[in-house]
C-alpha cells in the first residue's frame, strides 16, 4: 500500500485551516486544528481507507469544534463534489438515504474539510449491503468500570471465540471502550450477526458474572461492560479503525496487536502519536484481510463448548 | 387527619413545577410535587424471537409505507373523514397560560360542596425556601375557615382548574375536571324515585351503622398487582437461573444455528 499522494490534498480547498478543533486540555494533547485533522487523515490514509472504501458513511461533523454543535450526517450533503461516490439506500418502510462513500486520499480531504471528525463506516459494502462482511463488538465499560474491564473482557471474548477457531482483532473505542472485528463471510443478513453477537454477549455474562451486561438501559448497567450487540443492526455502525473522537485530547480509535491491549491508557493515541506508531510498529490490523471471511457460524460453536477456566 | 403521609408509602418525587400561589397581594414561592404514584404493572412488547422491544412505525394505508415523523401532520376531523391540517402555530394564537408560574386564587369554597368527581389528579404543594411564613398562613387561614381554594395555574403549557386544600401539615393542589367533561346523568335508565319502605330503610341503615369503620386505606390493596408483580419476579429469577442452565442457552444456540443455516447465503 503506498501513501496517497500529497499533493492531492495540498490541493484540495481547506477553508480556515486555524480553526481549533480540538481545543487544549489539561494533560492531553493538543490543541488541535482543521489543518492537524487534514494532516493527520493524510497520514493514515493507507490504514484508514482500508475500513472506509466501498463502505456506506455516516460522518459526525463538529463544524465550531468539538466544544460546538454537532450532527450526524448521512446524506451526501449539497454543495459535494461530483467524485464523490454514494450508496442511494432505499429501504422498504425506511427512510431513503444516499450515503457518501470515500475511498482515496481526496475523498479524505473533503471530510476534513467538513469538519468530520468521526467516521463511521458500514459493517457491510455498498456492493453487497444486505450481507456485513465483519461482525463489531462494542465493549462499553459504565463506570465505576473503565477501559481496564473492557479489556478484560475483550481478552474473554478472544478466549471464547478461539474455541470455535475464530481470530478476532482488537482497537480502543477512544474513549473508554473497546471495539472487536470480527470478519467474516458475508453470507447472512444483519439480524443473524445481531443475534449472534448477543449470543457471545450472553456467554461472557455467563462466565464472568457481574461484569457483563446487556442491559440496554444505562442507569441498569452499573459499573459492568456492556456487550453492544446492537450497533449491528442494519445502519448502525461503531467507528472506523483510525478515526478521531469527538474527545478532549483527539484521541484515536487505535487498533493494537493483543498483546499491546491495555498496555496504555487509550488516550495515549492520538493525532500525532498514531502516525509515529504506524511507522515504527506498522498495523496492528494489517491481516485482517487474510483473516477475514470466517464463519458466523462458528461463533455458536463457541458459545456451545464447555466455559474454559475463569479468565 | 395526616392522610398524605400515612396512606403514601411512596417516595416523594423530584418536583415538576415551580412558582408561586398569587392571592391578592401575597406571593407564596411554592414547587409542585406528583401526589400520586403509578404502581401499575408496565409491559414491554418484544419481539418473541430475540427479545428486542419493538418499535411503532406509523404507516399510511394509502400509500402503503412507514412515514417519517416530518411527513406528518395532525389533522382535526370537521365532518366525517374531512379534515383540517393543524400546525404548532395554530395552538400560538390560542389564550395560552396567562400567568404561567403562578396558581392564581380565584375565590374560597367549602370542599363539602366540591363533588369528588370534579377532582382528577392530586399533587403535593409544598414551600419553596424562605417561602414558608406565608405558606403557613395560607395553610392555617384555609384549616381555620375550612375552606378550599379554587385556582387557576398553568402546567404543560396548558390552563388548569385546580383546589387547593389543607391535608395535615401541607397544601394539596388537585387538578379540577370541568363540568362538561363529567358524564350527565340523564341518560341513565332505570332509576328508581319512589319512595322507599321506611320500616326496611331503618333496617337497611342499621346495617349500615353496624358495618361502619374509620376510613383507614391501609388496610386495603391491591391483591391481583402484588400477586402479578410478584409471580413475574419469581419466573424472573427463575428465568436468571434457567438462562445459565445449559438447556436454556443451549436452545437458543440450536435455534440461532437453525436460522444461519436458513439464512446461509441466501441473497436478501
Amino acid at each position: 500500500m503506498t501513501p496517497a499522494s500529497p499533493t492531492l490534498s495540498a490541493t484540495a480547498r481547506l477553508t480556515h485551516p486555524e480553526r481549533p478543533l480540538w481545543p487544549a486540555a489539561a494533560g492531553l494533547a493538543g490543541p488541535f486544528t482543521k489543518r492537524d485533522l487534514a494532516n493527520y487523515l493524510e497520514v493514515v490514509a493507507p490504514w484508514l481507507l482500508l475500513h472506509l472504501r466501498g463502505r456506506p458513511l455516516v460522518l459526525t461533523r463538529y463544524p465550531r469544534g468539538i466544544t460546538g454543535p454537532s450532527f450526524y450526517q448521512k446524506n451526501v450533503p449539497p454543495g459535494a463534489p461530483g467524485w464523490l461516490a454514494s450508496f442511494p439506500d432505499r429501504p422498504v418502510g425506511g427512510r431513503a438515504v444516499d450515503y457518501p462513500i470515500v475511498g482515496d486520499a481526496r475523498g479524505l480531504a473533503w471530510l476534513a474539510q467538513q469538519a468530520a471528525i468521526e467516521f463511521h463506516p458500514w459493517s457491510a459494502r455498498a456492493l453487497d449491503p444486505e450481507r456485513p462482511d465483519r461482525a463489531m463488538i462494542d465493549l462499553d465499560p459504565e463506570p465505576p468500570a473503565g477501559f481496564a474491564d473492557a479489556c478484560a473482557v475483550a481478552r474473554a471474548a478472544r478466549q471464547l471465540l478461539s474455541l470455535g477457531g475464530l481470530r478476532l482483532w482488537c482497537k480502543t473505542s477512544g474513549a473508554t471502550g473497546v471495539h472487536l472485528c470480527l470478519p467474516i463471510r458475508p453470507a447472512w443478513p444483519h439480524r443473524d450477526v445481531v443475534a449472534v453477537v448477543r449470543a457471545l454477549g450472553l456467554r461472557l455474562a455467563e462466565w464472568l458474572p457481574g461484569r457483563v451486561t446487556l442491559e440496554r438501559a444505562v442507569a441498569r448497567r452499573s459499573g459492568r461492560v456492556y456487550v453492544d450487540y446492537l450497533q449491528n443492526r442494519r445502519g448502525q455502525t461503531v467507528c472506523a479503525p483510525y478515526s478521531p473522537r469527538a474527545l478532549p485530547g483527539a484521541p484515536v480509535s487505535m487498533p493494537l496487536a493483543w498483546e499491546d491491549l491495555g498496555g496504555d491508557p487509550p488516550v495515549r493515541w492520538h493525532l500525532l502519536s498514531v502516525p509515529e506508531r504506524l511507522r515504527r510498529r506498522g498495523d496492528a490490523w494489517a491481516d485482517l484481510a487474510e483473516g477475514g471471511r470466517q464463519d458466523l457460524r462458528q461463533v455458536i460453536r463457541a458459545c456451545a463448548a464447555p466455559l474454559p477456566d475463569t479468565p | 387527619m395526616n392522610g398524605v403521609s400515612e396512606a403514601g408509602g411512596g417516595i416523594l418525587v423530584r418536583s415538576i413545577w415551580r412558582g408561586a400561589i398569587g392571592f391578592g397581594l401575597v406571593h407564596i414561592p411554592c414547587r409542585l410535587y406528583p401526589a400520586a404514584v403509578d404502581r401499575d404493572v408496565h409491559f414491554r412488547l418484544l419481539h418473541r424471537t430475540c427479545h428486542t422491544p419493538v418499535r411503532n412505525r406509523r404507516v399510511c394505508p394509502h400509500c402503503d409505507r412507514a412515514l417519517e415523523p416530518e411527513e406528518i401532520v395532525r389533522g382535526y376531523e370537521v365532518a366525517p373523514e374531512t379534515f383540517v391540517e393543524v400546525e404548532d402555530e395554530d395552538f400560538d394564537a390560542l389564550p395560552g397560560p396567562s400567568a404561567r408560574r403562578t396558581v392564581a386564587i380565584l375565590n374560597f369554597v367549602s370542599l363539602s360542596e366540591v363533588d369528588p368527581m370534579y377532582f382528577d389528579r392530586p399533587y403535593l404543594l409544598g414551600p419553596e425556601e424562605g417561602g414558608g411564613r406565608p405558606y403557613g398562613l395560607l395553610r392555617e387561614a384555609l384549616r381555620r375557615t375550612d375552606r378550599a381554594a379554587v385556582a387557576r395555574f398553568a402546567l404543560r403549557a396548558r390552563d388548569h382548574l385546580a383546589l387547593v386544600r389543607v391535608v395535615g401539615p401541607t397544601l394539596v393542589l388537585e387538578t379540577m375536571r370541568y363540568p362538561d367533561e363529567l358524564a350527565s346523568v340523564e341518560g341513565l335508565e332505570h332509576l328508581p324515585t319512589d319512595s322507599v319502605d321506611t320500616r326496611e330503610l331503618d333496617l337497611a341503615a342499621e346495617l349500615i351503622e353496624r358495618r361502619s369503620a374509620p376510613w383507614e386505606p391501609q388496610r386495603y390493596r391491591d391483591t391481583y398487582r402484588e400477586t402479578l408483580a410478584d409471580r413475574l419476579a419469581q419466573r424472573g429469577a427463575a428465568g436468571r437461573v434457567a438462562a445459565q442452565a445449559p438447556q436454556g442457552y443451549a436452545g437458543l444456540l440450536a435455534a440461532l444455528e437453525a436460522s444461519l443455516q436458513a439464512d446461509a447465503g441466501e441473497a436478501p
